[in-house]
């Protein structure tokens, strides 16, 4: 039995085996999604409407977060700041997902030098420190969202691609492989049609957890002013204009801070549930 | 071993040289060349002509990367095109400002990671485990420069125990400059305290069920001491495979760190290129930076085989 640092709370019926970590997961995942994809009808101000007349003000009834130094409601930029977080991170991800994929697959397929070739270059990649290859990429495309996505992709893709790769050895193994490539199938259809459907369910679940760390790489790129411009609202570009008024208006801080937090924990739960998840199933399996 | 350390060398030096070619593609063939960023707006043609001969632009690519090449070999890394300064004073000046941070750093994460690690192992699945757990779980769940602000407001701007930011030379105040290090030293190593420490526990909790320790402990060996002297050593391999990502991770943190803090280390030249589209200046940090993270890995690597010796053929086949 593999030690998992969670108890059963108890069996669902869609054979589903709930644990603590997993439940809060999903509700800190589902509730960020829902805010994203709903902000304009929750959101209680326009995000980028400038009111002087309320400026760096602390909770209160008609601003539940405050207000920055142009008097725009905190709240409101922290849910239009998810969007702008959940769109780039899916983007990336997806991005990473399908290139690394295809790298992947390619090698795990062909394998010999090509495999050799292909998985080196992306151990190089993979080498190169996170945030200073996302600071070089916008450093030579530019500083904007659109490259923020593309940095942040290009980061997922050996991580990606390595994971394909093991995915598409284990499925080499079975026969219908072996039937494809001796019947004359050309590969790239034997990769699209055979194994692609044997290695998308695990990428899928990769790819949710990955999300977290996309919003990090989102908020960290915009921290530094290499992603989101203003006035276009950031966690990551929030906490940096309020590091100038964190005597004075703490909350323009602590409010990004907290929904970086909650989003990032929430999918790292979601990770570890499902992870223990599998664990379980294959212990299960051994038996 | 020494076969072994010297294929892994060959392997890093071929790396750090794929590395430098496409730094030096990636930054020569940007949409703003570097004439019009140094010159401004509407430089006349004879400018940008003697602005690229000055900085040998006008030659075929090959040439200047062949060129740059040689000079970075022996820490030349040429010359600022926005203020001439030579880049490879710059980069000796503040490389000890990025060794301390992220020695530091690796310290804090270090401490964090062990003694918590022996704790949530000793007294595995018990609510002290879990608890740990989703504290490290909670810490690695926070962007470092989310973590250094969060400790900014804090301890320097609630507490005011610590200076919010600034850097004193170690060696003409070392008082003040361990002082102006705590928090971002402390703001990077938690976030990898976190992650090593879950990778240690893992560790050691895989090895102290095993059969070996078992016997140990059936022959009347405390569970601390079978955990300090046996498992610890199993748990200790992995834990530095997969550890020595996080050097990466520290190195990368770095960058966003010393921004903060104003620390004059590497990873502000980096930023600093950026802004100022001073890109060898990015190049030259982004390399130093690179060379740095993999002799790390591979005195990482070094250690690892020294402890399993499995691995040294591994690595050498």
């Amino acid at each position: 039995m593999t030690a998992t640092s969670d108890q059963p709370l108890a069996s669902s019926g869609f054979g589903i085996q709930w644990n603590v970590p997993l439940a809060i997961g999903v509700i800190g995942v589902a509730a960020f999604l829902a805010t994203a994809l709903f902000a304009p009808w929750i959101s209680p101000y326009d995000p980028e409407a400038i009111d002087t007349s309320s400026r760096l003000q602390s909770f209160n009834a008609s601003h539940w977060l405050g207000t920055d130094e142009y008097g725009r409601d905190t709240l409101s930029r922290i849910i239009y700041g998810g969007r702008v977080s959940l769109f780039v991170a899916a983007i990336a991800v997806g991005i990473g997902t399908v290139v690394g994929a295809l790298v992947g697959m390619t090698a795990g397929f062909v394998g010999g030098r090509v495999d050799a070739v292909l998985m080196r270059s992306m151990d190089l990649v993979f080498s190169f420190p996170a945030i200073l290859l996302a600071v070089v990429i916008t450093g030579a495309l530019g500083s904007s969202l659109e490259n923020a996505m593309i940095a942040i992709g290009i980061i997922f893709i050996p991580g990606f691609a390595r994971f394909a790769r093991s995915l598409t050895r284990s499925v080499m193994l079975e026969q219908f492989i072996a039937y494809a490539r001796s019947t004359g199938i050309p590969a790239w259809r034997t990769i699209l049609v055979d194994v692609l459907p044997n290695v998308a369910p695990g990428l899928a679940v990769q790819a949710m957890v990955a999300i977290g760390y996309a919003v990090t790489l989102e908020a960290t790129l915009s921290f530094l002013g290499l992603g989101a411009q203003p006035p276009t609202p950031s966690w990551g570009n929030m906490i940096d204009a309020g590091r100038g008024f964190m005597g004075r208006a703490p909350l323009m801080v602590i409010a990004p801070v907290v929904a970086i937090f909650i989003v990032v924990l929430s999918t790292n739960l979601l990770g570890d549930g499902l992870q223990a998840l599998r664990d379980k199933r294959q212990t299960k399996g051994d038996e | 071993m020494i076969a072994f350390i010297a294929k892994r060398i060959v392997g890093v030096v071929a790396s750090l040289l794929v590395i430098s070619l496409v730094l030096f593609l990636a930054l020569s063939i940007v949409p703003g060349r570097a004439s019009t960023a140094a010159l401004g707006t509407n430089p006349s043609p004879d400018a940008i002509a003697a602005f690229e001969q000055r900085y040998g632009l006008d030659r075929p690519l090959a040439v200047q990367y062949f060129d740059w090449l040689r000079g970075v070999v022996f820490g030349d890394f040429g010359r600022s095109y926005q203020t001439d300064v030579e880049i490879g004073g710059e980069v000796a000046r503040r490389f000890p400002v990025t060794l301390q941070l992220t020695l530091l750093s690796t310290l804090v994460a270090l401490g964090f990671a062990v003694p918590l690690a022996f704790g949530a192992a000793r007294f595995r699945r018990t609510g002290f485990d879990y608890t740990l757990s989703a504290v490290a779980l909670a810490g690695l769940s926070m962007p470092v420069f989310a973590i250094a602000t969060a400790l900014v407001l804090v301890v320097s701007l609630q507490l005011r125990w610590l200076p919010p930011g600034g850097y004193v030379p170690f060696t003409e105040d070392p008082i003040q400059n361990l002082k102006l290090m705590i928090l971002p030293a402390l703001s990077l190593g938690l976030v990898s305290g976190g992650v090593m420490m879950r990778i240690f526990r893992s560790g050691l909790i895989n090895a102290v069920e095993r059969d070996f320790a078992t016997v140990s402990l059936s022959r009347g060996a405390s569970e601390g001491r079978v955990l300090v002297r046996h498992a610890a050593r199993v748990a200790a391999v992995p834990f530095l495979t997969f550890g020595a990502m996080e050097i990466s991770a520290i190195f990368g943190g770095a960058v966003v760190i010393e921004q903060i803090f104003q620390l004059p280390g590497l990873g502000t030249l980096a930023l600093q290129g950026i802004e100022t589209r001073d890109y060898r200046v990015l190049q030259a940090a982004a390399l130093v930076i690179a060379t740095f993270v993999m002799v790390a890995n591979l005195a990482v690597d070094v250690i690892a085989a020294m402890i399993d010796p499995r691995l040294r053929r591994l690595g050498a086949a």
